[in-house]
């Protein structure tokens, strides 16, 4: 889309800004300004000052110029991104304006393959002037004012700026939402929300950007080019194509969000923030003033002991208070001498003759300030709670959600998985029956829904920025989040500064467990599982490898023997493969080797996978052949687990220990059987393991097993 | 001492996860967002203090041979279509991977000689051949499940990588079209004047950004070698025709498409050009008076003018708009011929 693009010269110096609506722009800097502050911003800090208002008149502008009033959206928060104030300004004319424009657009437009094409820069025009009352300005003042209904503006402003709050949302986005929640202002939200961007309350910027919109001063050697990002989900893009709507013939977009929406340079993309009226004092939700956490917080979950214990340090985690966060430096803008815009300016309206009133910084709103262009200092606090497949870590972060909810924080519980939110939905919602809780995946109902307590999948964090206090990730190591930087980065942009992070795996990924190791991340480990008994171990038969054995239409006598005794015990049987092309023929393989045993195969190219999962469950089918799609998540009672092939690339550390966690999870049947079926004995084996042998001992010494006997391999 | 990148040393990483990492990480820097950006605890590689406890060798070495290993042995891009690495390449489709294309419906044989359909058609028997306006219509492929798919992903997703290959593949039809043409008329040859293409909407076009149509007549012009003209506009924005029935879309296609401002113009210059063209053909005729004439005579031949939809299936839409380019070149004084291509036939 395009924007308008307007500079203003304060008694501070100049500022740029970008508008949806220049006349809302207008009217704010020249008039709405001041009402607006005395309305609502100031709150309980004008009475502080009530003595002194007269000399906290809010800065008046001085000069307001319009740049350009449509030019690409990206161009246009290029510019402000970009700007800095300096004294020449104040002497410039249009020509130097444009030139200024044209330098500092010198990426875009060197970048246009067709420059020809691309839109003309516009002449810049004079707008308004400070000058004393009475002159033809006071009539354009009263014109202005007739313009619009602007009290009525002013609560709508308010209201999209609370339906935006805590998100981040694109155009399109902002229109469902405004048609769900608001459909009074679908139409002329524009103007909405361009009052509500000038009073602080919405961030105003494009959907891809430079990461660094700041042009580097000269060139140094080494300097990385300029590169672009996208601000919604941090990738970086290198697409670039025409676009119609901007006009621009290289307008880029970005290729890894596609799927909630293109987010492209001169897409609008909005940010809400709560009122500037309302500075945290003390984080609202977590750590400050909250009390410690007691037992009582426990009690009413009905723990294990194991669980209890972990969930008891992720509590004193959560109620630990951050330490004193710097106060962001603000930027200091220069200061310019009273000097106007000497030559645009008529003779007589002499620039000295401005009042100037010492107008305090502070009172600038914050809505110039460059948005996003730097990284956030220091990244929410982080705990990983490490339980041992099968530990109950769904009951384990009740006590958490609760605790932050009762101090009247806003809680997420982000999973990567679909099905693994339709599956927790109905649990939480029985756990906190009196908070309203929203369900987020692609496609679902309550998108646009407020509330505290959240459930979605990770992709759909994109949608929210700086919302929660505390935001809780599963399956951290699952498909997609895994590896996903764009995931990773819209997880920490939903967290609030003072929020926290709690990740939740019975495997966490090398880094993390590095930092374990290393003492920088405070965690809890599960050693146990919910009934006490220990993992099982896995043991292993050495034969050759899948494709060898379909070859040779064959299977090891060791295996077939051992997959007797299990069907002998009654128990349920997965065989994971590593190929999905492997399935079929191993099926066939089997049921040769056990005329008359129901034995099916699902894998990911299964339409009917979740009716031969029932069946499976219901011990209808005795035997399932399957890839590593039902790795995780999967519970089914008595079940026996043999990985064939476990020296495949594609099984790691992380899959086989999820994999050897099907086995043994019911309190009937506590003690499966696992068997690792390779050629070689690789280091993924060894490792997966190592770790489950290392949770077993843990468990031993810290007395969460019922039976104290020493895990033995088998 | 210690220059390892942190980023690369992240993790161990298994040779399918390297691969995506590879991909994500071309021409990017993954520290910046992603797993490890400035947190001051967790940066190893910094000059002044050096803490050997921290450094795992066994990451270090990767960290080293990882890069190079990609170096040596780039993994596979994945496939556009389908996100699974594209392991053997297909000619002139290097974005997808062989399976994808093996699955493209192609039209190779058409049943109904008018709107090329692959398999019988009662409608165009139905509607009569008078009133059609068009010539006859010809399709990349039909319109089956994976083909909306892939329509969708690059029309209302905005995947544009896909319009590319879609561009690509009604270029190749462009071609078998003039070829299939010109053995009909039996010159060999068949030549269009112009080609353009189904306009959208100013809304849809500030919503979207870009034309599909235009995109994919952009790449049939290049193959065939005939100007791309934009000679309609569409007036009024339309509901999405999908959900219609073929009474309402006949109804509320009127008056929807409208003759560009220019047309005038553009018409006159494919007029010259042919002209020129015909000049060149004959270029010592002595009949130098007559040239004039014979080059008018040439002109009022039909204007052939081939238009490009994404998709046909009722047909309406290009009827409406032949109809309004038959009304164009009428204004000028000469008959036209449409002839429609569009990548899709439902």
């Amino acid at each position: 889309m395009k924007a308008s693009l307007y500079a203003i010269r304060l008694e501070q110096g100049w500022e740029l800004g970008v508008s949806l609506d220049c006349r809302v722009d207008l009217w704010w800097w020249v008039k709405g300004k001041e009402k607006c502050e005395v309305d609502s911003i100031r709150g309980d800090f004008e009475e502080k000052v009530a003595g002194e208002g007269e000399q906290i008149a809010s800065p008046r502008v001085l000069v307001f110029v319009l740049l350009s009033g449509l030019m690409p959206l990206g161009w246009a928060v290029l510019l402000r991104d970009g700007f800095r104030s300096s004294r020449e300004m104040d002497y410039w004319e249009p020509k130097e304006w444009m030139s200024y424009i044209a330098s500092n657009l010198k990426f875009f437009l060197e970048g246009d393959r067709d420059p020809g094409n691309s839109p003309r820069l516009e002449t810049p025009c004079l707008l308004w002037t400070n000058e004393e009352k009475g002159s033809p300005q006071a009539e354009r003042e009263q014109v202005m004012d007739a313009a619009m209904n602007w009290e009525e503006l002013q609560l709508e402003a308010a209201r999209i700026a609370d339906a935006l709050e805590d998100r981040s949302l694109l155009e399109a986005e902002l229109q469902q939402l405004l048609t769900e929640r608001l459909p009074e202002l679908s139409r002329g939200w524009r103007s909405a929300v361009q009052l509500a961007h000038l009073q602080g309350r919405v961030q105003l910027t494009s959907g891809v950007a430079l990461a660094d919109a700041r042009p580097a001063r000269g060139r140094r050697l080494g300097r990385r080019a300029p590169e672009l990002r996208c601000r919604r989900c941090g990738s970086g893009v290198h697409r670039r194509t025409p676009c119609g709507s901007c006009g621009c013939s290289g307008c880029a977009y970005c290729e890894a969000c596609l799927a909630l929406g293109r987010s492209r340079s001169c897409a609008l993309l909005l940010r809400g923030s709560s009122a500037i009226a309302v500075p945290p004092p003390a984080p609202a939700g977590v750590g400050g003033t909250a009390g410690p956490p007691t037992a009582s917080q426990l009690d009413r979950w009905g723990l294990s002991p194991a669980q209890r214990e972990a969930a008891g340090a992720a509590l004193q985690f959560l109620a630990q208070q951050l330490p004193k966060a710097a106060a962001p430096e603000a930027r200091t803008a220069p200061v310019v001498p009273q000097r106007g815009w000497a030559r645009l300016l008529p003779r007589r309206a002499a620039p000295q003759a401005a009042p100037a009133p010492a107008s305090p910084l502070a009172t600038r709103p914050a809505v110039m300030l460059a948005f996003g262009s730097a990284p956030p200092v220091r990244r929410p606090p982080r705990f990983l709670l490490w339980a041992v497949t099968g530990a109950g870590k769904t009951e384990m972060i009740f006590p958490l959600l609760g605790y932050v909810l009762d101090r009247g924080g806003k809680v997420l519980v982000a999973t990567p998985r679909r099905d693994v939110v339709l599956e927790l939905a109905p649990r939480l919602a029985k756990a906190f029956p009196n908070e309203k809780m929203a369900v987020l995946y692609g496609g679902s109902p309550q998108r646009w829904e407020e509330g505290r307590l959240f459930l979605s999948t990770t992709h759909q964090l994109l949608r929210f920025s700086h919302a929660f206090d505390l935001v809780v990730i599963d399956e951290l190591d699952a498909f997609p989040y895994h590896n996903d930087p764009m995931l990773a980065y819209a997880a920490e942009n939903s967290c609030k500064v003072e929020g926290r992070f709690i990740y939740l795996s019975a495997t966490p990924p090398a880094n993390l467990q590095r930092e374990v190791r290393a003492g920088r991340l405070p965690h809890a480990k599960v050693p146990a599982r919910f009934h006490g008994h220990p993992l099982p171990v896995p043991r292993r038969i050495h034969m050759e490898s899948v494709e060898a054995c379909l070859r040779r239409r064959i299977f090891r006598k060791e295996l077939i023997s051992s997959l007797e005794t299990s069907i002998r015990r009654g128990a349920q049987v997965f065989v994971f493969v590593s190929r999905i092309r492997h399935i079929e023929p191993v099926v066939a393989l089997l049921r040769s080797h056990f005329p008359g045993l129901p034995i099916e195969g699902t894998s990911s190219q299964d339409k009917s996978r979740s009716d031969h999962v029932l069946d499976f469950r219901a011990a209808n089918t005795r035997l399932l052949v399957t890839t590593t799609i039902l790795e995780r998540g999967v519970t089914v009672p008595k079940s026996d687990v043999y990985i064939l092939d476990a020296d495949s690339e594609l099984f790691d550390e992380a899959s086989l220990v999820q994999m050897s966690g099907r086995a043994g999870r019911s309190k009937d049947d506590p003690r499966g059987t696992v068997v690792f079926v390779s050629k070689e004995w690789t280091k993924s084996q060894k490792n997966a393991m190592r770790q489950i042998r290392s949770m077993n001992v843990i468990a031993g010494k810290n007395g969460f097993l019922k039976e104290k006997k020493e895990a033995v391999s088998g | 001492m210690m220059n390892i990148p942190c980023n690369c040393a992240k993790t161990k990483r298994a040779p399918r996860e390297r691969k995506r990492v590879w991909n994500q990480a071309k021409g990017r820097d993954l520290s910046g967002y992603g797993g490890e950006p400035g947190y001051p605890g967790e940066i190893v590689n910094e000059t002044t203090t050096a803490n050997y406890a921290m450094i795992d060798w066994s990451n270090a070495k990767e960290a080293v041979l990882s890069p190079l290993h990609n170096l040596l042995a780039p993994p596979g891009l994945p496939c556009l279509t389908c996100g699974k690495t594209i392991s053997d390449k297909v000619t002139g489709y290097p974005e997808i991977c062989s399976s994808c294309y093996a699955s493209i419906p192609w039209i190779t044989s058409v049943r109904c000689d008018i709107c090329g359909r692959p398999v019988g058609c009662p409608d165009c028997s139905r509607a009569g051949k008078e009133d059609r306006r068009f010539v006859l219509n010809r399709s990349v492929v039909s319109y089956n499940g994976m083909m909306r798919e892939w329509l969708a992903q690059y029309k209302f997703r905005g995947n544009e990588a896909l319009g590319s290959v879609l561009a690509r593949m009604t270029g190749a039809a462009a071609k078998r079209l003039a070829k299939e043409l010109g053995e009909r008329t039996g010159t060999g040859r068949f030549y269009f004047d112009a080609v353009t293409y189904v306009p959208v909407s100013t809304d849809r076009m500030m919503e979207r950004g870009f034309n599909q149509a235009r995109n994919l007549a952009l790449e049939a012009a290049n193959v065939l070698g005939a100007p791309l003209m934009e000679l309609l506009i569409r007036s009024k924005h339309t509901e999405k025709q999908s959900f219609k029935s073929r009474w309402q879309r006949l109804r509320d296609l009127n008056g929807v498409f409208l003759p560009a401002t220019d047309v005038e113009g553009l018409l006159y210059a494919v007029l010259s050009r042919r002209t020129s063209r015909g000049r060149g053909k004959f270029p010592l005729s002595i009949f130098a008076s007559d040239k004039n004439e014979f080059g008018n005579a040439y002109s009022y031949a039909p204007i052939k003018l081939l238009l490009i939809d994404d998709v046909y299936t009722t047909g309406s839409t290009v009827d409406t708009c032949a109809a309004i380019l038959h009304e164009t070149c009428a204004l000028l004084g000469r008959p036209a011929e449409i002839y429609s291509l569009t990548w899709a036939r439902s």
